[in-house]
């Protein structure tokens, strides 16, 4: 784990195993960091995303996986904070799940949704095992 | 990091119909699995009054809102609901993006402080 806070701008990075219990403490160590920095008013948001991303690597992408690990990175600048979620599982069709829609009534399928309300733009690469998201700093 | 093991992180109080469960903190999904069983039970046993009580919860993620979709689509089918209370500021305003709201009967804290003063 390195962290590097700088005046306004942080830098986090952190490999952890494909365990929600360790996505969970990774997401509570992520709501201190963007606490203690002065972000309080975007760590709902970063913390909401990085558990979304965490949570469909571990439930969805490398569950067959021996070697499960996943990777995070956060880097808040003065004007945009990025978030990069990446395993080593072999992805997932991101293409397919984003046509879904998901209904009132539905007890699941929300996690894509919630990327596209908090984060103003998000970005599978090709084989669906990395997503990058990126949120303005300022946003209300 | 190791798993933890220590007092569940809900209480649930039954009467009658009417089930409170009280989360000592977030509702995600690293404790979906120790609440979904004690959920079925009380569900089992004929609740139909759901309150779920949010007093601490910092987070709500999608798992948490899919198991209190299915609360409310089970309590739903006998005549029943589900209530959500104590939510934080966050966590409405992510109800009300995601039109959860009124489906969720979801209230605020503030909200229910002022209706009590």
């Amino acid at each position: 784990m390195r962290l590097t806070p700088r005046r306004s701008r942080l830098s986090f990075r952190c490999t952890i195993a494909s365990r929600l219990t360790e996505a969970d403490s990774l997401c509570r160590s992520l709501r201190n960091l963007m606490n203690e920095a002065g972000l309080a008013a975007r760590s709902f948001a970063v913390e909401l995303l990085a558990r979304e991303s965490l949570n469909n690597a571990v439930t969805h992408v490398n569950r067959s996986f021996a070697d499960k690990t996943i990777r995070l990175e956060l880097h808040v600048g003065r004007k945009w904070i990025r978030l990069k979620v990446a395993d080593n599982g072999p992805g997932f069709d991101w293409r397919k799940a984003r046509l879904g829609r998901c209904g009132l009534e539905s007890e699941s399928g929300r996690g894509l949704t919630l990327f596209t309300l908090y984060a103003e733009q998000v970005r599978f690469n090709r084989c669906g095992n990395q997503i990058t998201l990126w949120l303005r700093r300022d946003r209300k | 990091m190791n798993e933890e093991i220590g007092a569940p992180p809900y209480v649930i109080a039954v009467q009658d119909h009417q089930c409170q469960i009280t989360l000592t903190g977030d509702l995600t999904a690293a404790m979906i699995s120790d609440l979904q069983p004690a959920l079925r039970g009380v569900l089992d046993q004929g609740a139909s009054e759901l309150v779920f009580d949010l007093p601490n919860a910092v987070m709500l993620d999608s798992s948490g809102i899919g198991l209190l979709i299915a609360a409310a689509n089970t309590a739903a089918r006998r005549g029943g609901r589900v209530r959500v209370t104590n939510v934080s500021a966050d966590i409405l305003r992510l109800l009300q993006m995601m039109r959860l709201v009124d489906r969720l009967n979801a209230s605020g804290r503030a909200e229910q402080e002022s209706r009590r003063g």
